[in-house]
């Protein structure tokens, strides 16, 4: 039993390490696209790696106290953990991660544990911009939630499970299968909540890089700063692979995996570089709007095709 | 045995021979008059005793001849118990008036004896033109009497009193004369005997003008501004013998008359004294002068009384049924008036909000307390009973429109006499005018109002609806306030152990559904308590209202009939509402909470009535076990919606933030955690007994999902929007108890577990909160989140509570929170009720935006300058939140321990939809294991820190101001700190959902409500010779409505 424990264990920090990796590599690549876009060289694809260093290799840090050392911690474990209660790779024990702890709505909750810490963490600062931008954050977030869980629902009418490896399973056996096809209303409203969850634009009022500093981290530096970068790209990575178990069908291995993340993740990058910011108000209205009214739609075709 | 001719001929001959004795000594006179009082008493006391062991009726013909030559005197149960009430109001009246009447001329003392005379005389007689005599002698003693007095206003008064009794006399001559002139006779018993010559024809002409005289007598809308200017003109003493003396004395009459007229000429009396009985009370709403306010009731009560009376009559029900319903009323009126009446002359002010001098006396308190109480028809007093029985009755005959207006008459009543309580008993209601301290004025209110609760509480005992199980609350109760003196700690602790008692007393008679809802109420009402040890000095009469409150909490669950919980019910609802009172600033939201209550209360009694009315009437068991009659939609409707007004479900959520905000700092966490339940409990309670049904095409399930989806929504909405702790607090309630009401509509397994986890869930953290806050607001004297902030560093364990309580509110795993979400979606994802699961989930979304507010406003940002040195939370603040923080932990490590038990609940109705692997808990759809979960993120976050630790070991804590701030040093904590207004974004997009429409219908409501009370006023001119057109056209247009029925 222990030593079952201890494989598990093992493999699901192998599996952390893999898409750790993989989201920094991500964020790199798609730093340079966005420059390509703008007519920019760019930073080099591994510029992640050096940020995530160097604030870890800072001499000096700075703390407001205890929920404001703890914010980081929270925000990475949230991170790790969401990460750990997904399986990546179909049919692979090895990326099957501890998802036997909980299903679909047991992720979609978990991914508030680090937001939760994090804003906590933020707000002892004091500083008026981390509040700010978390009331941005959480505003937009319960907006985009809307047609992100109608699609969930539809998802759920069709399969007839909230486990997600049971989701999975039953895109399996070609492209037909995947909801992005067998209810596309549901894809795409989820899709574009996906574009509120990633915070690009023109949902980047949260972090809003022109008129405050970075948003919510504002006052982070050193090795805090370090652990929030290493979220961010292990966060994005994981929110990618949930998307893609539940729209494109998962991925029974990692290229499978790179490439659909990486074609999920070009759509924000691509929306991004389209659109200008909306302000928070906006946002909101928008999702609970036009992504809903496709969300509804997707929950009236599961009803009516199941 | 004494012959009740020798009542009269005692009475008269001392009247006479007062005058005489007077010019000896006044002393000699007034024992005479005393002693003929008294004997009076005595007689009474004495056949009522003969006539309870089982003797028969006493009968005693004038000069042993019999009728129809001889006048006749009957005295029944009824006669004998109206002459002792009758003969004790006088010796008590006297005794009150004894001042007055020292030096008064002994015509007062004859005046006096005559109207005890006239009223004794009423009662007993059974001969028409008899009782059109003593009804003469009765009130031209009374104009007499109120002539003494030679203040202009009352002269007036009494001047329109004589006359509106002079047109009542003389119809009533008529109506006799016509009567010896149709049936040729004038003895009632005889005339029984000539019913069809009296039903139509001029016999039916004769009987009504008899009937509508004795209306007239009894202050009917409209005909009662006479009655009107008199209470409250009059001096106080005299009033209260008018206005339950003389009309118990009239009444009687009617009550005599009644069974002769035909079934029409009843049901016009019946439909007149209802209509008397609204308008009266609506009158009532706007009246500022207590004496004239008290005579709205006064007429209200009488229109009531005279209702029941015909009603028991044209229905010719059970005699039981006559003492339960009229009986009751009678009594209820006659203690409770009298008892104000009395009042109002000790405080000596007219004034609504000029009272306040009641609360300086313990003695004046509790009489004008049990009084408005007993008026409202709260348990235990007459009234209570006697309405659940009218209504019962009226339900069973169809009579629809009679029981929406004694509804709404009912309501209208409560809302301007618990106004007038709310402004006399509040705290922030000061006013020094000293009331009188005379013995001889407090012992008559003092004794009535003890006599009403006596007397109530024996009629509990009588109906034998209520077994002693039930009566505890009360009884610790009235321990507790005899105990009143000691230490408010001592107290606390008593209540404690009483409830520990009570519980251990209970479980026997609970099963399962019954022992997890005792727990809720028992055991999270003890946690709560424990925060009451902070309380300093005596705390009077506190500790004896909590333990009522949270006893009567417990009671719910074992009470098996309906009138057993109603009666549960009301004293929960009335303590809850007396806690809630006591608030700083809690009058108005006091007043609206149990203005909701008494609306909801009256729902369940009509609902209860409407789904099996002899079932509720005779007391047979019928709840928490499947009811198998046949069931009525509109019935389940009305208790559902009674029992949605107490959870504060949306629409008719309007009393509940104040309610909560305004209450002191205990009795919010106390309200919030606890008994924001019991409306829950009920419905689960309807649900449990009568199941789902429909009213036309409309389905109660659905439709009670979408009220609990619909106050789930605003409520978490518009508590994102507030600047007040409490008032966020309390929406935050709504939204959550929103949540359990969609839950408890699924009627199926997983639903019903989602219930119980939700409803111990809100507990822990509703009570972690109210109780982390209150300790805040003690300490920084503000409620307003802006004001505060950076609190962390000064009150680090408060914090610490805060964020436990919104991490389990806000479903984010590890904490409990997340199995209720888990359940609850899951359920609504099985029962395939897609759109409510979409609303629930996105206003569980929202309710994050609160809760980081919560915390962030207050215990994060900038702290200023005058909280830089408060301390942290009192520490009987900080016990019961460590204790739920205790539970929070093990229900969130181990919550198969708590879910199996509540799945084992579930079981009692439907068969599992879950099962477990283990400590994996699995549904049709998904699993969740709490413990690895918690496992997974303790094991993570400590890996994390342990790291940070490393590779951070000592990080320079900086100071307040130290931050980047866009090249500028801020100035402020005040202009840093970000936290009004917070979600001004939100309220952009989404803010015009939370228009306080729901604020705005009742305003509307209650506007109405005074205008329609300023119409009915304007009717009521002062002028003698209006007065007597009204009484003119009353019985004009009650003969051609009677006639039309009779023909």
């Amino acid at each position: 039993m222990t030593g079952r424990i201890a494989l598990k264990v093992g493999f699901t920090f192998i599996s952390l390490f893999v898409i750790f990796n993989y989201g920094v590599l991500l964020v790199g690549v798609m730093a340079r696209i966005r420059a390509r876009v703008q007519g920019r060289i760019g930073v080099p694809i591994w510029q992640y790696y050096v940020d995530i260093i160097k604030n870890n290799a800072k001499r000096t840090s700075v703390i407001h106290g205890i929920m404001f050392y703890l914010g980081p911690i929270f925000r990475l474990a949230g991170g790790i953990g969401t990460w750990f209660f997904i399986p990546a790779i179909y049919g692979s024990y090895l990326f099957s991660n501890f998802s036997f702890a909980g299903d679909l709505l047991l992720v979609m909750y978990f991914i508030f544990f680090g937001q939760l810490g994090m804003a906590l963490g933020a707000g002892e600062s004091g500083h008026p911009y981390s509040a700010i931008g978390v009331a941005r954050g959480l505003a937009q977030m319960t907006a985009f939630e809307v047609p992100f869980v109608l699609s969930v629902i539809a998802i759920v009418i069709h399969f007839d499970t909230l486990s997600i490896t049971g989701i999975v399973g039953a895109q399996q056996g070609g492209i037909q299968h995947w909801i992005l096809l067998v209810n596309p209303f549901a894809a795409v409203a989820g899709i574009i909540a996906t574009l509120g969850m990633s915070m690009g634009n023109p949902f980047s009022i949260v972090i809003a890089p022109q008129e405050i500093p970075i948003g919510p981290p504002t006052e982070f530096q050193s090795n805090m700063l370090g652990m929030l970068q290493s979220n961010r790209a292990l966060f994005n990575a994981t929110k990618l692979v949930l998307f893609m178990n539940l729209w494109l069908g998962g991925a029974t291995n990692f290229f499978e995996l790179i490439v659909k993340t990486f074609a999920l993740y070009l759509i924000t990058v691509i929306v991004g570089q389209a659109f200008p910011r909306f302000r928070t108000e906006q946002a909101i209205r928008f999702f609970l709007t036009v992504p809903t009214l496709i969300g509804i739609a997707g929950i009236i075709y599961a009803v009516s095709v199941r | 045995m004494i012959d009740p001719m020798l009542l009269i001929v005692t009475g008269i001959g001392a009247a006479y021979l007062m005058i005489l004795t007077d010019r000896v000594s006044r002393k000699l006179s007034t024992v005479l008059f005393g002693g003929v009082l008294l004997f009076f008493a005595g007689v009474s006391a004495h056949y009522l005793s003969i006539l309870l062991a089982g003797g028969s009726p006493i009968i005693s013909n004038n000069a042993g001849i019999a009728p129809p030559v001889g006048i006749s005197f009957q005295i029944g149960i009824v006669e004998a118990a109206v002459l002792l009430c009758v003969n004790v109001l006088f010796v008590l009246g006297t005794l009150y008036l004894s001042g007055r009447l020292r030096s008064a001329p002994v015509a007062a003392l004859t005046l006096l004896l005559m109207m005890a005379v006239g009223a004794n005389g009423l009662i007993m007689t059974r001969d028409l033109f008899n009782l059109f005599v003593f009804i003469e002698i009765l009130s031209i003693a009374t104009y007499a009497f109120i002539a003494l007095d030679r203040d202009r206003a009352t002269l007036t008064a009494g001047f329109k009193y004589i006359m509106a009794g002079g047109l009542a006399s003389t119809f009533l001559l008529l109506g006799i004369i016509l009567v010896y002139r149709v049936t040729g006779a004038i003895n009632i018993d005889l005339l029984a005997g000539h019913r069809e010559e009296l039903a139509a024809g001029a016999g039916f002409l004769a009987l009504f003008f008899v009937v509508a005289a004795l209306l007239v007598e009894l202050k009917p809308f409209p005909a009662n501004g006479w009655a009107l200017d008199v209470y409250q003109s009059v001096e106080n003493g005299t009033v209260s013998l008018i206005a339950v003396g003389h009309t118990a004395a009239v009444l009687m009459g009617l009550y005599k008359i009644l069974p002769l007229l035909p079934q029409a000429g009843t049901r016009i009396v019946f439909w007149a004294g209802m209509a008397t009985f609204v308008l009266s009370n609506f009158g009532g709403l706007r009246q500022r002068n207590v004496k004239r306010m008290l005579g709205f009731s006064s007429a209200a009560q009488l229109g009531l009384l005279t209702a029941s009376l015909a009603w028991i009559t044209e229905t010719g029900a059970p005699f039981l049924l006559l003492m339960v319903v009229a009986g009751g009323l009678f009594i209820n009126h006659f203690f409770a008036k009298a008892t104000l009446f009395w009042l109002s002359g000790i405080i000596g002010r007219t004034g609504l909000n000029e009272w306040c001098s009641v609360k300086s006396s313990p003695v004046l308190l509790v009489s004008f307390s049990i009084a408005v109480l007993a008026l409202v028809g709260v348990p235990p007093f007459p009234a209570f009973f006697a309405k659940w029985y009218l209504i019962n009755n009226l339900v069973a005959g169809h009579m629809v429109t009679a029981v929406v207006l004694l509804l709404i008459g009912t309501l209208a009543e409560a809302a301007y006499l618990l106004r007038w309580f709310g402004l006399t008993v509040a705290p922030q209601v000061e006013n020094a005018v000293p009331p009188e301290k005379k013995v001889n004025r407090i012992l008559p209110p003092f004794i009535f109002s003890q006599l009403l609760l006596i007397g109530g509480l024996v009629l509990c005992k009588v109906y034998g609806a209520v077994p002693p199980l039930l009566l505890l609350p009360f009884g610790a109760a009235l321990l507790l306030y005899a105990l009143d003196i000691l230490p408010a700690k001592v107290k606390a602790f008593a209540v404690i152990g009483m409830i520990a008692g009570y519980g251990w007393y209970l479980i026997p008679h609970l099963d399962r559904f019954g022992v997890f809802f005792a727990a809720v109420f028992l055991g999270g009402g003890a946690v709560v308590t424990l925060s009451t040890f902070n309380r300093t000095g005596k705390s009077a009469g506190f500790f004896a209202l909590l333990a009522l409150c949270i006893l009567s909490l417990g009671a719910l669950t074992v009470a098996a009939t309906p009138l057993e919980f109603l009666y549960t019910w009301e004293m929960m609802a009335v303590s809850s509402y007396l806690l809630v009172i006591r608030g700083k600033n809690a009058r108005l939201p006091a007043w609206q909470y149990i203005m909701f209550s008494l609306a909801g209360a009256l729902l369940l009694i009509t609902g209860f009535s409407v789904i099996a009315p002899d079932l509720a009437a005779g007391g047979e068991p019928m709840l928490l076990a499947h009811f198998t009659g046949q069931v009525s939609g509109v019935g389940i409707a009305l208790l559902l919606f009674g029992f949605v007004i107490k959870a504060a479900g949306f629409g008719v959520h309007l009393w509940m933030p104040g309610t909560y905000a305004e209450s002191d700092d205990d009795v919010s966490a106390f309200i919030s955690a606890i008994l924001s339940k019991v409306g829950i409990f009920g419905i689960m309670v309807t649900l449990i007994a009568f199941g789902n049904a429909h009213v036309g095409s409309v389905d109660l399930q659905t439709t009670l999902s979408w009220i609990g989806i619909a106050t789930a929504f605003f409520g978490t909405l518009m508590a994102v929007f507030q600047e007040d702790i409490k008032y966020l607090l309390a929406y935050s309630s709504m939204g959550q108890i929103g949540l359990i009401i969609l839950a408890a509509s699924m009627m199926d397994h997983m639903g019903w577990v989602s219930v119980q986890y939700l409803v111990f869930n809100h507990l822990l953290f509703k009570g972690l909160l109210f109780l982390a806050f209150a300790g805040v607001v003690y300490r920084t004297k503000t409620r307003q989140m802006y004001q505060m902030g950076g609190l962390i560093k000064r009150m680090p364990l408060s914090f610490i509570s805060v964020l436990m309580a919104i991490i389990a509110l806000s479903g984010v795993p590890p904490l409990s929170g997340f199995g209720g979400k888990w359940l609850l979606f899951t359920a609504l994802m099985e029962k395939g009720w897609y759109p409510q699961l979409a609303v629930a989930f996105f206003s569980s979304s929202i309710a994050f935006l609160y809760c980081f507010r919560l915390i962030h406003a207050v215990f994060l940002g900038q702290a200023k300058a005058p909280f830089k040195t408060i301390k942290e939370a009192p520490v009987w603040f900080l016990i019961p939140q460590f204790v739920l923080i205790a539970v929070v932990m093990l229900f969130s490590m181990q919550p198969a321990l708590f879910i199996k038990p509540m799945i084992a609940v579930a079981e009692t109705w439907y068969p599992s939809t879950l099962s477990w692997r283990g400590a994996t808990l699995v549904s049709r759809l998904g699993y969740w294991n709490g413990f690895q979960v918690m496992m997974i993120v303790m094991a993570m976050f400590a890996l994390l820190l342990g790291w940070l630790l490393l590779v951070m070991r000592k990080p320079q804590k900086v100071k307040q101001f130290n931050i980047v701030f866009a090249a500028e040093r801020p100035h402020l904590p005040e202009t840093t700190h970000y936290a009004h207004n917070f979600f001004a974004h939100y309220q952009k997009a989404l803010g015009f959902l939370v228009r306080p429409r729901g604020t705005g219908f009742w305003n509307g409501v209650g506007e109405w409500s005074r205008s329609a009370s300023a119409l009915l006023d304007n009717l009521y001119t002062g002028n003698g010779q209006t007065y007597a057109i009204h009484i003119l056209l009353y019985i004009v247009v009650l003969y051609f409505l009677a006639a039309g029925g009779a023909r």
